[in-house]
């Protein structure tokens, strides 16, 4: 009887599993391929780019990206993200520059790293606002908005790191406040690497489980 | 080099590998039989690389919810990840395959 049994699981698994398995695996090395080897995840990442223009807004919001590497220095993806800040500030976008950013272990956080770079780079303290320690976009969004409020401001000019930059809109839109993005958001990689490709796709996957995950809790 | 330049270099050695092995003599198995056992390998790894994920996701956002601690999601975003579940995928597809 347990002969007959196990005879009949082995044809089972075998007619059933092994060319599903044959189909997954011919899919993932279909998807392997095609985005290694063709521009389609770049022009995926297109997609994503926000439909609205940049234009001047009362402040510059710079979310965090990466936090606070061990050292306790700017990780490259944030540090990027706040010479942006700095950048469009000095070419008069916003008279007022938001810096946000996570916390950790470290002595100082992410925003507080940020901010003491942008006043080294000649930004006047009084026009850096310090947002954090936050962890997440949605916590971002309240903490800014918290922030901003008081001061009579409506409409902010975002820089994102990254493909979140829809998601991350949607998420300052519900909590009321008007939202462009930063020029730097409507760059798109072109002619990238295999690797780059590979890593852009990471960002893409990440950015659909975020997405999922914020529907899901109403952020968006 | 361009991509598909990066793509030349791995079938050229395969080439290379193909003439080298027919001097060695007849394969014991069809390269159709060899091709079906890459399919199912690389399908055993993509199910251990979607579970991993899936249970990833799962624990940050259990302990989000039941503790204190933030866990941020991009702690799964890491090329780690991918290596590990393909060596999963090849020990599981070895162990259990039929001969």
């Amino acid at each position: 009887m347990s002969s007959i049994r196990g005879k009949l699981r082995r044809m089972i698994s075998a007619s059933v599993s092994r060319p599903l398995l044959r189909v997954l695996g011919a899919g993932g090395l279909l998807v392997f391929f095609v985005v290694c080897f063709t521009p389609a995840v770049e022009r995926l990442g297109a997609l994503l780019i926000p439909d609205r223009r940049a234009e001047h807004a009362e402040a510059i919001v710079v979310l965090g990206a990466g936090g606070v590497a061990p050292g306790g220095g700017l990780t490259d993806s944030s540090l990027r993200a706040t010479m942006e800040g700095v950048h469009l500030f000095h070419e008069g976008w916003a008279p007022l520059l938001v810096l946000s950013g996570s916390g950790g272990q470290l002595l100082r956080t992410e925003a507080e790293t940020r901010a003491e770079f942008a006043r080294q780079s000649g930004i006047p303290p009084a026009a850096i606002v310090i947002a954090g320690p936050v962890h997440t976009t949605r916590e971002e969004a309240v903490k800014v908005r918290a922030l901003l409020e008081p001061r009579g401001i409506r409409k902010v000019l975002l820089v994102v790191d990254g493909p979140g930059v829809r998601r991350a809109m949607a998420v300052f839109e519900r909590v009321g406040l008007e939202v462009v993005p930063a020029p730097w958001s409507e760059s798109v990689t072109t002619n990238a690497s295999p690797e780059e490709r590979l890593t852009l796709l990471r960002a893409l996957a990440m950015e659909a489980v975020a997405r999922l995950y914020y529907r899901v809790m109403g952020y968006v | 080099m361009s991509s598909l330049g990066l793509l030349l270099l791995p079938v050229a050695t395969s080439l290379m590998a193909l003439l080298i092995a027919r001097r060695a003599g007849p394969a014991s198995r069809s390269f159709r039989h060899a091709v079906h056992l890459t399919l199912e390998l690389a399908g055993t790894s993509t199910l251990f690389l979607a579970a991993n994920i899936a249970l990833g996701v799962g624990v940050v956002l259990t302990l989000r919810a039941v503790t204190s601690v933030f866990v941020s999601i991009y702690v799964l975003n890491d090329l780690s990840i991918v290596a590990l579940s393909f060596l999963q995928g090849a020990v599981f597809f070895c162990w259990r395959r039929q001969p």
